[in-house]
């Protein structure tokens, strides 16, 4: 690529490349460069110099012409964007038009322009995105110019991605935008949220069972209540809920049409390259490679992890009815339910339970802040995904799960 | 104690008690509350006072071999109080109990000899006690034999083996980690006959009583859970029929022994009962004629009628078992919250590290000055 110049005045020349544009809709990649390479008569800016000899070789019919210095209002430290009137520039095919050109760093020309809000967040997932990979997004935004010389109000345009001595990037992959992909089916979606409420109330109650530490005090004339008995009813009508939500999930692990629902999907290393992801992935939460295996569902650590909650899941079941059977030992069927009771006896089967509680604390924490981090890195969007079962990958990328984004 | 029945003269118990004096009517009190007994588990046939009357007292005298091996004659002591009215301690007598150590008055070759006799013909086999295996069963030895042969020996002809107390039934105390004699119950070494474990350390006398008298009624043994326990006794938890079981419900807990929750006779819970996990009819019959019973006591339940107690059981003062690890021993709850606790500091370790490289990488985005955004100063570039 030619779009590559010296930093004028760094100690050691390092060369400045124009990595891609970002287009908030309205007009496409090539306009934004070009709007933003419009500059003055012979500006020896680097950033000016290397988004010129871009656009002549890229797209030289969107060539402007120099613009009259006197019509060029240069960005200072407080005010971080520059003006520039560019006349005659081709904004469509038809015909010309007179702009007025704002161009600089992100957040000082959003503060200027007017945005829909869908368009801001485009924009900023995209940036940050930019940011992420070295490079810093150089924000345009255009307003119309009248004849009279009034000036319409400046709306946002796109980025371009300036960098420092950053390799140039693949044209082709230049359409720097996200795609929104619908992963998560509804009635996984609800499955997960009523898993969660369930053992959020069977978590809750469950302890005060294991141990009651709070109650009516001992005093004379106290009413009894009924607490214990309250807390063990919604216990146990709880957990018959959860049960059905259970044979409900076996269910639809082998009917479902729905790929991430089926029982597959929880063995995740099916093939030697797997094995290998799942080692990138750990080596990625450790910190000890930067950049994890792209997947649009989840990972084969998260899949090894599910399965595991599903076991656990099983477990409390399993101990949870075996215990909720010692109550109808004369019944052939408790009696089969309460098996496990005699083979650990029943503190080993509550504490079995107990423990298997703390175990699935600790999961959720370690899985929110999994799923918070992970989106706030990687802007994937998947923490909305979990209730609208959308996530956002960039055009171009090549999941390992799923065919490339296109 | 008044022995009505010194001698078996007539044939039948019936026969003979009415010879010792025992009203009718007495009898049929004794068999009225048999019947209670009987009723309390679903397992069982239901009975009538007059059915049991009728059937006990056209029995005839069966032979009995009452074993007691590696034990401490708790069973024994609370058989004999069993009740403690003249009617049970007949039918103990017209067992005709041909060879126990406690209660017998033949000793040595004698004793030997009763013994041999009576494991020659068809007999009730009874066992206290557990049977230790380590080291060829040097830790119980019974005439120059090991408790492993006497069992054996006697178990040949018997119609059925009750084993009676948590010796007999898993090895208690003594099988208990880490089991220096290598005891085990009676089920473990009689592998080819039915035997029906009267669990408990002891069990209540008249669990005991009520078993015989219901192998002598029936001439079968009665209908048993998964640890060969007779239903009719061993059907509900403690918990399930408490008398406090109302302040469990409601929520009222003592938490100290000397509290004032205690004192009004609150639930035993947070003081670790062991109620809910343990099968026995205590609330119901109660201890030596009905006098009180542990939790009565206020002293929560230990769980002595569930297969290893004393290793799964404790500690007793607590809710949850202890969990055992590399040598320590920590509660439950403990480790729960410790392993919350590890998560979260695990967490905000890795969030931090997490916004420190991500600062750092940042900062490096940051590069060189670049005067279309505005960092260098005016004019220097334009």
């Amino acid at each position: 690529m030619t779009a590559t110049h010296a930093v004028s005045g760094a100690a050691t020349p390092a060369t400045l490349t124009i990595g891609g544009a970002f287009t908030a809709g309205r007009i496409n990649e090539g306009h934004v460069i070009a709007l933003a390479a419009a500059a003055p008569v012979g500006s020896i800016d680097p950033v000016d110099v290397a988004l010129n000899d871009l656009v002549h070789a890229e797209w030289p019919d969107l060539a402007t012409p120099p613009i009259d210095p006197r019509d060029a209002d240069p960005p200072t430290r407080e005010r971080r964007h520059g003006v520039r009137l560019v006349r005659g520039f081709p904004l469509t095919d038809e015909g010309t038009a007179d702009l007025v050109v704002m161009r600089g760093s992100m957040e000082s020309v959003m503060a200027q322009t007017t945005i829909s809000r869908g368009d801001r967040s485009n924009v900023r997932r995209n940036a940050a995105w930019a940011r992420r990979h070295g490079w810093r997004p150089l924000a345009i935004a255009t307003a119309s110019l009248a004849p009279d010389g009034t000036i319409g109000p400046f709306a946002l345009q796109g980025f371009v991605e300036v960098g420092v001595g950053k390799p140039t990037r693949d044209p082709d992959h230049w359409s720097a935008n996200w795609v929104r992909l619908s992963v998560w089916s509804a009635s996984l979606r609800l499955q997960h949220w009523l898993n969660v409420a369930a053992v959020f109330v069977l978590s809750c109650t469950g302890y005060i069972i294991m141990d009651p530490f709070f109650g009516p005090e001992a005093h004379a004339g106290a009413e009894a209540g009924f607490q214990m008995g309250v807390v063990r009813f919604i216990h146990v009508t709880v957990g018959f809920v959860w049960l059905l939500l259970g044979a409900s999930r076996v269910v639809s692990a082998f009917v479902s049409r729905d790929k991430h629902l089926r029982w597959t999907e929880w063995w995740p290393l099916k093939r030697k390259q797997d094995v290998r992801n799942l080692g990138r992935v750990m080596q990625y939460y450790a910190f000890i490679k930067t950049e994890s295996p792209l997947f649009v569902a989840h990972n084969p650590l998260q899949h090894l992890t599910y399965a595991g909650v599903y076991v656990a899941c099983g477990v409390q079941m399993i101990t949870g009815f075996s215990l909720y059977g010692l109550y109808h030992q004369t019944s052939p069927f408790w009696a089969l339910v309460s098996t496990p009771v005699h083979w650990l006896g029943i503190p080993g089967i509550r504490l079995i339970h107990a423990m298997m509680m703390f175990g699935l604390w600790a999961f959720v924490i370690v899985h929110v802040y999994l799923a918070v981090r992970a989106d706030s890195l990687e802007r994937h969007g998947g923490i909305s995904s979990m209730i609208n079962g959308g996530v956002w990958l960039r055009r171009g990328a090549k999941p390992v799960d799923a065919p490339e984004i296109g | 104690m008044a022995n009505p029945v010194d001698v078996w003269a007539e044939p039948t118990l019936g026969e003979n008690l009415a010879r010792a004096g025992v009203t009718r009517r007495d009898f049929l009190a004794f068999c009225g509350a048999l019947a209670g007994f009987f009723a309390l588990g679903a397992g069982a046939p239901r009975a009538s006072a007059e059915d049991i009357a009728d059937k006990l007292a056209a029995v005839t005298k069966p032979n009995v071999v009452w074993l007691q091996l590696q034990e401490c004659t708790g069973c024994m002591e609370s058989t004999l109080r069993s009740g403690g009215t003249t009617v049970e301690e007949v039918v103990l007598r017209l067992l005709s109990v041909n060879y126990n150590e406690l209660v017998m008055a033949a000793a040595g070759d004698g004793a030997n000899k009763a013994l041999a006799d009576t494991n020659a013909e068809p007999h009730i086999l009874v066992v206290n006690g557990s049977i230790p295996l380590k080291d060829d069963g040097i830790y119980c030895t019974i005439g120059g034999e090991s408790a492993e042969e006497v069992l054996r020996t006697s178990a040949e002809n018997a119609t059925a083996i009750l084993a009676v107390g948590a010796c007999a039934v898993w090895g208690s105390v003594q099988a208990s980690r880490p089991n220096p004699t290598g005891a085990v119950g009676v089920d473990a070494i009689i592998r080819d006959k039915p035997v029906i474990n009267v669990a408990g350390c002891p069990p209540i006398g008249e669990v005991i009583t009520a078993t015989v008298a219901y192998l002598l009624m029936h001439d079968d043994v009665p209908k048993t859970d998964a640890e060969s326990r007779p239903l009719f006794a061993y059907d509900q938890r403690i918990h399930d029929s408490c008398p406090r079981r109302a302040h469990f419900d409601a929520g009222q807990y003592v938490r100290s022994f000397d509290d004032e929750a205690a004192r009004n006779g609150w639930c035993l819970y947070e003081v670790g009962c062991k109620g809910p996990s343990t099968f026995s009819a205590c609330p119901v019959f109660q201890w030596n004629l009905h006098t009180s019973w542990p939790i009565g006591a206020g002293h929560p339940c230990i769980g002595c009628t569930e297969k290893d107690f004393f290793d799964r059981f404790t500690p007793f003062y607590q809710v949850l078992p202890n969990v055992r690890g590399f040598g320590v021993e920590a509660t439950a709850e403990k480790i729960g919250w410790g392993l919350v606790g590890a998560t979260v500091a695990g967490v905000a370790v890795h969030a931090g590290l997490t916004a420190i490289r991500h600062a750092a990488s940042r900062k490096s985005e940051e590069g060189e000055p670049l005067h279309a955004f505005g960092d260098e100063p005016h004019g220097k570039a334009e």
